[in-house]
């Protein structure tokens, strides 16, 4: 039995968010603070209305290329707009000078992670499956990437 | 605002930040036009060409310019119509100086010279450029303090500004000087409620004090000018309806203390069905009559009809048809191509 707890705790400590495979989770720097953000929060933040983390700093957002399955919910389920939609997006924003740049874009939840593991302010999405010790999930309106409710889950087929 | 100068996705963070990036677009227009009645003009002409460029400097302070190329017109060929630098402390503190449009509602902000953004071909009249005998002061020069905040789902976003006052001649924009003491002070507010998603809605005030026009007997004296403004968008994924509406007031300040008051709107609507969005918008302009800071004082009632397809990502065909009845003057009808486009 002690066995078995040594294990579980091992687990919880290596794979801290492991969230079902599919379900799109939010991933920060372990020393960012922040461990819970309202959908709202969500929204405002992936579509650069919110761009400063409440201690202040800004809001690095890192983006995934077009095509991964975890872009695809994103613009399902935040931006509710289509590749080419928020492509304009970007650019209306960048025309009124409200970002001065484009978000990051990465072609892969590994190179997401690894700018997150780097970078403080740092926000990215990745597959919740791919969520390690190196970054930080985030909770959505208190709930985890697997529990039901989630915000950023894949749909059940 | 700024991204975060970032570390390289598969290199270690380096010891110092990365040198500022330039991003560059452009914008530009093509139009054919044939006037049916009234004028009767049957023309190709060019539209501005937009060299928009920004560079984030730092984390905090960013870059911006507009140049635009106005093809034909040998006395002024380059226009820089943005200018400024912006420091971001937060969402809700953000200080810009320079060159700016001014916020006056959500046209003059959200499309301005990027003709390729909006629906239609061509900008609302009220909204005409100060050079082509606009009524408004569509560009400043001074400082601005903007910034957001959500309330619960709600957003509330704010610009205060203080800019170099209108020169003794409307269609006239000074980067250099401001030809009094006073200053013109403008402030604007829009919401955002959850409740109604798509929604925004706001208004405008801006004052200035107008000097007058030595080589004009008709302006021997200074005026006050008071602007009031007041807007809504209502933008969906297919759906947009778009309002404004602009009253404008000269004094002249002493003798006869006459005043003059101008006024404009528009309200447009539009729902995409695929690739093609048509379009449908009523505008009108109301000069104040014999006001002496405008060379004109006509007014204007215009439809306009059209569909805009947009067959790529970074290109528009607009077909626009268009009524106008100024007054004074003949009623005429007119048809306008444009190929539009962002690069």
């Amino acid at each position: 039995m002690r066995h078995l707890c040594v294990a579980a705790l091992a687990v919880t400590l290596l794979f801290p968010a492991v969230g079902r495979a599919g379900d799109v989770a939010l991933i920060v720097n372990p020393k960012n603070p922040v461990a819970d953000l309202t959908w709202a929060e969500v929204v405002a933040i992936f579509k650069a209305e919110q761009q400063h983390w409440k201690a202040g700093e800004r809001i690095y957002l890192i983006l995934q290329e077009s095509g991964t399955p975890e872009r695809a919910l994103l613009l399902k389920r935040v931006y509710l707009m289509s590749d080419v939609e928020l492509k304009h997006f970007w650019l209306a924003k960048l025309f009124r000078g409200e970002i001065a740049a484009f978000p990051r874009v990465v072609a892969s939840n590994a190179a997401a992670k690894r700018i997150v593991a780097q970078a403080p302010n740092a926000l990215a999405f990745i597959d919740a499956a791919a969520v390690d010790s190196t970054v930080k999930a985030l909770r959505i309106d208190g709930l985890k990437a697997g529990e039901p409710g989630y915000a950023l889950a894949v749909p059940s087929p | 605002m700024a991204q975060p100068h970032p570390p390289p996705a598969d290199e270690a963070a380096p010891e110092e930040a990365p040198p500022p990036k330039l991003v560059v677009k452009g914008f530009g227009n093509v139009d054919f036009r044939d006037e049916f009645d009234g004028p009767r003009t049957l023309e190709f002409s060019l539209g501005q060409l937009d060299l928009f460029v920004t560079s984030a400097l730092t984390d905090n302070l960013t870059f911006l310019a507009e140049i635009v190329f106005e093809p034909g017109d040998e006395e002024k060929v380059v226009d820089v119509e943005r200018y400024q630098i912006q420091y971001s402390r937060s969402d809700l503190f953000n200080v810009a100086l320079g060159r700016m449009h001014t916020m006056l509602g959500h046209w003059n902000h959200a499309y301005h010279h990027g003709t390729w953004f909006q629906t239609t071909a061509f900008r609302p009249e009220v909204y005409r450029f100060e050079d082509e005998g606009g009524v408004l002061p569509v560009h400043e020069l001074g400082l601005r303090m903007f910034g957001s905040r959500a309330f619960g789902r709600n957003r509330m976003e704010y610009s205060v500004s203080l800019a170099n006052g209108r020169g003794p001649v409307a269609s006239t924009f000074e980067n250099f000087r401001d030809f009094n003491r006073s200053k013109a002070f403008t402030a604007w507010l829009a919401l955002t409620p959850a409740p109604l998603p798509g929604l925004k809605f706001g208004g405008v005030v801006r004052s200035d004090r107008i000097p007058p026009d030595p080589a004009d007997p008709a302006r021997a004296v200074s005026m006050t000018e008071r602007i009031v403004g007041g807007f809504f968008t209502y933008q969906r994924r297919r759906t947009e309806v778009l309002g404004e509406v602009l009253a404008l007031r000269h004094r002249e300040e002493g003798g006869a203390g006459r005043e003059f008051g101008t006024s404009g709107f528009y309200v447009q609507a539009s729902h995409r069905f695929g690739r093609l969005t048509p379009y449908y918008r009523f505008e009108g302009l109301d000069r104040g009559a014999d006001d002496p800071y405008y060379p004109s004082s006509a007014d204007l009632r215009r439809h306009i009809a059209g569909l805009r397809a947009d067959p790529w990502s970074s290109a528009a065909v607009k077909v626009e048809l268009s009524r106008d009845a100024p007054d004074p003057g003949p009623s005429f009808s007119a048809a306008t191509l444009q190929v539009a486009f962002t690069f």
